[in-house]
């Protein structure tokens, strides 16, 4: 646990020196260390790069049912469509290669990202839409069906890269983090829960039978295949974005959820996934 | 003697001014204008939370199914607070109208102040 630790450190240290050379501010590194290091206090014996499996990474039990699912993912059939969609041409004859390159594998790891002539976060799912719509296809919807496959697909192609969000050193783009930061922390809705309540405070306690899982590690495995999604679709598709799980949390606090692919979530998904910032990619990944 | 009696006076008139603010003040009789005075009232308070981020979600929301409310014709209804207000005004009903409306009131303001009191806020570690 400790040469995790004391590489994740390493890592992080040359991170934040590439990140200064680059013009690159390093508030985000910081605070992920800060947040690494918490949880490295708050759960002894456990490996922050485990914390990739979430919930499952506490318990060898939980552990072990997760990986015989994940033996045969629930999840693979969509990923295929999703697969099958990216690289069917559009109708002008272009592809979503010529919106992302020809490396499928390099397209996650890019996203979300802060766009200076846009003044906004970006998101994958965002992108994925853009390049639709510029190319006169229909837009995808934002929270699951084909943008999750998608999204799915690329995710399942950056499996084991390293999760390396960047923010600039540019007060706009430092502004839309601390506001994602200030969401997270913010305590919201009828239950006067924040999303750090449940995830860093309380992150590995239970509530009635369930862990909750901390908040590092947690951005990892998005788009996410949830069986409490899947029973709820005729097809199980329990395949949903990073976005469609912000909106259940704040719903489950009683908060009035922000629309997917808003402002609000953009800023969240932008701190959010700097929090697993050293850890790898292993998204999708199935969750109860 | 006098002055005793002036003291009485006063506070016969005391008594009688804070009765009467006290009816004044009490609840509103359950009529379409009041309603509609405590609809507009529970929009203003949930507006001003919206516009810190703080709305709660059984307030306004419109696929909030939290509150059920049985209208006169034996069919109940799911929805938030004030969607409940207009169900229950619609069907006659202004006693529960205005409650609901109300509890959409006191839910904005709520959710106002608990957005406001953390806009600082940041970790605990």
């Amino acid at each position: 646990m400790h040469k995790i630790v004391k590489s994740l450190l390493a890592a992080s240290v040359a991170v934040s020196t590439s990140v200064a050379v680059a013009g690159n501010s390093d508030i985000n590194n910081k605070d992920a260390m800060a947040m690494q290091e918490y949880f490295k206090n708050k759960l002894p014996g456990v490996e922050m790069s485990s914390l990739i499996h979430g919930a499952y990474a506490l318990d060898e039990s939980r552990f072990d049912q997760f990986m015989n699912i994940e033996e045969f993912p629930p999840y693979e059939d969509f990923v295929a469509k999703g697969e099958e969609f990216y690289n069917t041409p559009f109708k002008n004859g272009k592809s979503f290669a010529d919106c992302f390159g020809d490396d499928p594998s390099a397209v996650k790891a890019k996203y979300p990202h802060w766009d200076s002539k846009k003044e906004s976060v970006v998101t994958l799912e965002e992108d994925i839409n853009k390049c639709l719509t510029d190319n006169g296809e229909k837009a995808l919807g934002w929270k699951k069906g084909m943008m999750a496959y998608v999204s799915g697909y690329l995710a399942t192609e950056a499996r084991g890269q390293t999760i390396n969000v960047v923010v600039p050193d540019d007060p706009k783009a430092i502004a839309a983090y601390e506001d994602g930061k200030k969401h997270f922390y913010q305590k919201r809705g009828q239950l006067n829960l924040s999303c750090a309540d449940c995830h860093v405070y309380y992150g590995s306690s239970y509530v009635r039978s369930e862990v909750l899982s901390p908040a590092t590690g947690q951005a990892s495995h998005f788009p996410v295949y949830r069986q409490k999604w899947a029973n709820g679709s005729p097809n199980e598709d329990g395949l949903g974005t990073l976005h469609r799980r912000y909106g259940g949390c704040n719903k489950q606090v009683r908060a009035k959820p922000f629309k997917a692919q808003s402002e609000e979530y953009k800023n969240l998904e932008f701190f959010h996934t700097s929090m697993s910032n050293g850890l790898e990619y292993n998204g999708p990944a199935y969750r109860k | 003697m006098k002055h005793l009696a002036k003291i009485a006076a006063g506070v016969s008139a005391a008594l009688l001014l804070s009765s009467s603010v006290a009816f004044a003040g009490g609840k509103a009789a359950p009529t379409k204008e009041n309603f509609e005075k405590a609809l507009a009232q529970a929009n203003a308070a949930l507006d001003r939370a919206a516009s810190v981020e703080g709305e709660w979600r059984d307030s306004r929301w419109k696929k909030s199914t939290f509150v059920k409310y049985k209208t006169k014709d034996g069919k109940t209804h799911k929805s938030s607070f004030l969607g409940a207000a207009e169900i229950a005004a619609a069907d006659g009903d202004y006693a529960s109208a205005m409650k609901f409306a109300e509890t959409a009131t006191f839910q904005g303001n709520m959710g106002y102040e608990q957005a406001v009191g953390q806009k600082n806020i940041g970790p605990r570690f």
